[in-house]
């Protein structure tokens, strides 16, 4: 693992903090309009995601690694199916807890 | 200057000395010319007696003594009437006893209290006193004034047909009518009010104050003046309260007990006249309250607010059934009236619930209070004689259901086995599940929450045939989206987990009612209620399915879990490691006793026929049953537990009967199936518990569901929860030393302090009402299919154990016991002296080691069976009876003998070294 591009674990609500900076998050596709992906994000949010192509389709779960271009667009540098069968209450729960008081322990 | 004293009523004297029995209609302005204590001659008889007052009411001309009600008895006490107080008789009831007005004042307004003495008032003789009249015969003065009013006549004018023990008096009665000339001017209104409400008016009934044995001291309390029912019949009440002391002042008389208001009521005359009476005479009804046992003949027009189900029953006389209903009538008596046997199926089909009967003849019985929550010493026994008629007509004067709501935040102040009315929102309701009763009945059971304005909330159960009805109409409207307002009569209160309430038999429902209170209540739960933080009564909403306590397997042993008296119930995930497969199954007996199969296990003797080694039945076929021994690993270790019929086919996924014959037909799909659920995870229910065999101690542990984990949705937030309690620990700065690292959850925390946790976040749902362990987002609905007597028994037992997993002692904070067991605690098992010795292992009786001292084999006096100790345990003879052939567990001669935990007993009492127990497992 490269620790010296770190991708922090985000949420919708985080994201914007970390526009143009690598970030992970968690998503549920929506819709996959040829490769740009409409998806919801662990907490909710609304996003777009663009450059996954072969995404799968709704109700998957995809983990994305990439830059936000905005506070709900990604570009996507790399992404993994995590199939349907995904809790996104504890990826969340992560998200705050990596974004907040123990940012300490995530890179 | 002080201004001048309010004009007194001139004349008000005279005229409240000749008003009829009954309420007084005036209210005139009197100066209290003397007020003082009662000297009760009871008192010296020990009889208990209450305080009271007796006034002498002054118009300035003439006195008149008048008895105060015991309400009143404050006003004296604190000085504000006093002698010379300028008064106004607000309400006033006359009755004349033995020749004696008795005027008894019910309330009063004091206008001053000091005031010079007015006037030089003259003792009024009254003229009640009647020539050669009986003393109680007066008050059958009514009959003739009935006579005065027409509109009374049809029903109120023949009182010669009045009932038979009053007979003779009211026979004569009416002679001396004509000389009970009752002045005129005193009651000049009371025409027009007779007109208005002539079918409501009770013209003859007679309400004797004091016991039977006292009838010479009738006092008549007619109600003329039926227009205000409410009124009246509150001063009822009143008056039946105010005679417990027993006015024995101005007659020197000591009235023993508090009189219950008898109505002698003559036969209704519709019946026995013909029919057109029977169309247009309203009958001659008494109120509920009226009811006493002394009576025979009575009508009562009540509505009926519930009604409950046929109940079968078998006692020492056979088998029986019955059923109840509630009667509410106008005055707002309520009572309940029983039908058994026969009589249930003359009247079960005629009472509705809403309508109005009319009810006559039946046994007044003293009230079952346990069963019966009703405001009234007695309830009907209907029997055969017993009329009930249909009132055509609804008469509007009758509520329809008497509700007497209190807030939920009250309920914490009330015992259990009170009874309460709840008017209050349904904020959630759970889909009705089976429950297994003490006595093998299955039944139904939903749990709802129930909040009010109160800002408190209680958890509420549904029983039975509440479930489904009104249980299933409250969860539609609940789950779309609406708050349901519920009425709820005569829940009763419990207090299972902190405080909760139950629906009993009698208990009635109404989903929103549309009172003016309801209305309010779902305004101000739509505005306000809705966000407010609710305290919540009950310890945790198990309808949504309990959160169990999550344990490793290491926990397990590390905790001590199962040493106390009751088993515990533990979650653990995990995966299955190895399951025994050469005995999984044991053939039971399929015999049905009670409607339950008997599962005891059976063998083959030979013939064919399978032969119960306990239960002595024989039947051709025998089920296979699960008895599977499962290794349990998680990451922390593995433990040994047994799963039986239900977990068994929730692991395997086939019946035990199935796989025995796969098993027997093909060895390799046989091992396929095992091969294929080791090493899945599973959620473990277990209930985990300490046993005693052959004096050693083992820790059991029986798997009651198994859950594949293979839906991480349900799961997974369970990691947050952990994170989250691990979080509160580091800041809640060294809260519980207990802190057991993987522990995750750390109940301690939460679980001990049930109401702040309402005020935590849940940071699951972020819902603020509950915290992650109890976030129903988290349950692992475990229970919800249950379809067995465990759920039962979990719920109750796991319920208890919220605290005990804490893992520390709540009493000293020291880990490795319970409060129960606290060392702390003086009172140890009766040897708390034996504390020093526990530590060196020596029974502190015989001081040798091997046994403690209560099963030392030198008592002889209570031997709780196992007194041979460790000696006979290597020997294959029963400890209990030393016999060989058998254990311990099947000797017969263990009827009676208590079975004893020793072990887990033993060491509950604090001091015994534990670790040496810990490692014979």
């Amino acid at each position: 693992m490269d620790t010296s591009v770190p991708s922090p674990f985000v949420n919708g609500e985080t994201l914007k903090m970390f526009v143009g900076r690598r970030v992970r998050t968690v998503v549920q596709v929506q819709r996959n309009e040829s490769g740009v992906l409409a998806v919801q994000s662990t907490d909710g949010h609304q996003l777009t995601i663009r450059g996954a192509p072969g995404a799968p389709e709704a109700p998957h779960y995809l983990e994305v690694m990439g830059i936000p271009d905005s506070n709900q667009s990604i570009r996507a540098e790399s992404w993994t199916d995590f199939g349907e069968n995904f809790d996104p209450v504890p990826f969340n729960g992560l998200c705050k807890l990596a974004s907040d008081k123990y940012k300490y322990l995530f890179l | 200057m002080e201004a001048p004293p309010p004009p007194l009523a001139a004349g008000a004297v005279k005229e409240i000395a000749e008003l009829p029995n009954g309420p007084g209609t005036t209210q005139p302005v009197l100066q209290a010319a003397d007020v003082r204590p009662v000297t009760a001659k009871g008192a010296a008889a020990g009889v208990q007696q209450s305080e009271r007052f007796r006034m002498l009411v002054s118009d300035g001309v003439h006195s008149l003594q008048s008895m105060l009600s015991t309400d009143l008895n404050h006003l004296v006490r604190d000085g504000t009437l006093r002698p010379g107080s300028i008064v106004q008789l607000m309400d006033i009831m006359c009755n004349t006893i033995q020749g004696r007005r008795i005027i008894i004042v019910c309330k009063l307004d004091v206008l001053r209290t000091e005031c010079a003495m007015i006037g030089k008032p003259k003792l009024y003789e009254t003229k009640t006193v009647r020539e050669g009249q009986e003393p109680n015969l007066q008050a059958n003065a009514v009959a003739p004034r009935v006579e005065q009013f027409p509109n009374n006549l049809p029903y109120g004018g023949p009182s010669n047909g009045v009932h038979s023990t009053v007979g003779p008096s009211i026979g004569r009665t009416i002679e001396h009518g004509p000389n009970n000339v009752l002045p005129g001017g005193s009651y000049g209104t009371m025409p027009a009010q007779n007109t208005m409400n002539a079918n409501v008016v009770q013209p003859n009934f007679q309400r004797p104050l004091l016991n039977s044995q006292q009838n010479t001291m009738n006092a008549n309390v007619v109600q003329p003046n039926s227009q205000r029912p409410l009124l009246n019949s509150h001063q009822n009440q009143r008056f039946a309260g105010s005679g417990t002391g027993g006015y024995s002042g101005p007659l020197g008389n000591i009235y023993m007990r508090p009189a219950q208001p008898s109505y002698q009521q003559p036969p209704p005359a519709y019946r026995n006249s013909g029919p057109a009476a029977k169309n247009e005479a309203a009958p001659r009804v008494v109120p509920i309250s009226a009811l006493n046992p002394y009576q025979g003949i009575w009508t009562i027009k009540a509505r009926v607010t519930a009604k409950t189900h046929v109940h079968h029953y078998v006692n020492g006389r056979g088998p029986g059934k019955l059923f109840t209903f509630d009667l509410l009538d106008a005055h707002g008596g309520e009572i309940r009236a029983k039908c058994f046997n026969e009589v249930v199926d003359k009247f079960c089909d005629l009472i509705e619930v809403d309508k109005v009967y009319l009810l006559s003849r039946g046994g007044l019985k003293p009230a079952q209070k346990q069963y019966n929550h009703l405001n009234n010493d007695y309830e009907i026994s209907l029997d055969a004689t017993t009329s009930i008629e249909v009132c055509s007509s609804d008469d509007s004067s009758i509520p329809r259901q008497q509700f007497n709501f209190q807030q939920i935040s009250e309920i914490a102040n009330m015992d259990k086995g009170a009874t309460v009315d709840l008017l209050a929102v349904v904020t959630s309701v759970s889909p009705s599940f089976p429950v297994m009763r003490k006595n093998g009945m299955e039944t139904q059971k939903r749990m709802l929450e129930l909040k009010d304005m109160s800002g408190c909330s209680v958890e509420t159960t549904f029983w039975g045939n509440f479930c489904d009805a009104e249980g299933q109409q409250l969860q539609v409207l609940c789950d779309s989206g609406s708050n349901p307002i519920l009425a709820l009569k005569s829940g009763l209160v419990g207090d299972f987990n902190g405080k909760s309430v139950g629906t009993i038999s009698s208990s009635s429902l109404k989903i929103n009612p549309d009172f003016p209170d309801a209305e309010k209540l779902r305004q101000w739960y739509m505005t306000e209620g809705k966000n407010a933080a609710f305290s919540s009564l009950s310890g945790r909403m198990s309808g949504t399915g309990m959160t169990d306590v999550r344990k490793t397997v290491a926990q397990i042993k590390d905790e001590g879990l199962g040493r106390s008296e009751k088993p515990d119930w533990v979650t653990v995930m995990g995966a299955i490691s190895h399951i025994k497969t050469d005995s999984f199954c044991y053939p039971a007996c399929t015999v049905e006793v009670n409607g339950t199969r008997c599962n005891k296990k059976v063998t083959n003797n030979g013939d064919g026929m399978w032969q119960g080694e306990k239960c002595d039945h024989s039947s051709q076929d025998c089920e296979y049953r699960y008895v599977m021994q499962c290794r349990i690993q998680d990451h922390t270790g593995t433990t040994y537990a047994t799963a039986f019929q239900e977990a068994g086919e929730e692991i395997l996924g086939l019946t035990a009967q199935d796989l025995f014959r796969i098993k027997n037909e093909d060895e390799v799909q046989f091992a396929g199936i095992i091969q294929g659920v080791s090493f899945q995870q599973y959620l473990f229910k277990l209930k985990v518990k300490e046993e005693t065999f052959n004096d050693e101690a083992r820790l059991k542990a029986n798997i009651v569901k198994a859950q594949k984990l293979d839906d991480t949705s349900k799961n997974s937030c369970f990691l947050l929860g952990a994170i989250e309690s691990l979080l509160v620990e580091e800041d809640g700065s060294g809260s519980t030393p207990g802190a057991n690292g993987a522990a995750a959850i750390n109940p301690g925390t939460t679980s001990n302090n049930n109401h702040a946790m309402n005020a935590e976040t849940c940071a699951v749902c972020g819902s603020n009402e509950h915290s992650v362990q109890n976030c129903p987002a988290v349950a692992m609905d475990m229970q919800q299919p249950a379809a067995s007597g465990f759920t039962a028994s979990s719920y109750g037992s796991s319920a208890g154990y919220a605290n005990a997993s804490s893992g520390v002692c709540f009493k000293c904070n020291q880990p490795g016991h319970y409060s129960s067991n606290c060392p702390g605690q003086a009172i140890s098992y009766g040897y708390s002296a034996g504390n020093a010795n526990a530590r060196s292992d020596l029974c502190f009786k015989c001081h040798q080691p091997g046994h403690f001292s209560s099963n030392c084999p030198g008592q002889a006096a209570i031997s709780y069976g196992s007194s041979g100790g460790n000696t006979n345990a290597r020997s294959d003879v029963c400890y209990k009876c030393n016999q060989p052939g058998h254990f311990a567990k099947d000797c017969v001669a263990q009827a009676a003998a208590p079975q004893r935990q020793s072990y887990g007993n033993s060491a509950t009492s604090g001091g015994y070294n534990r670790q040496s127990y810990v490692g014979s497992f």
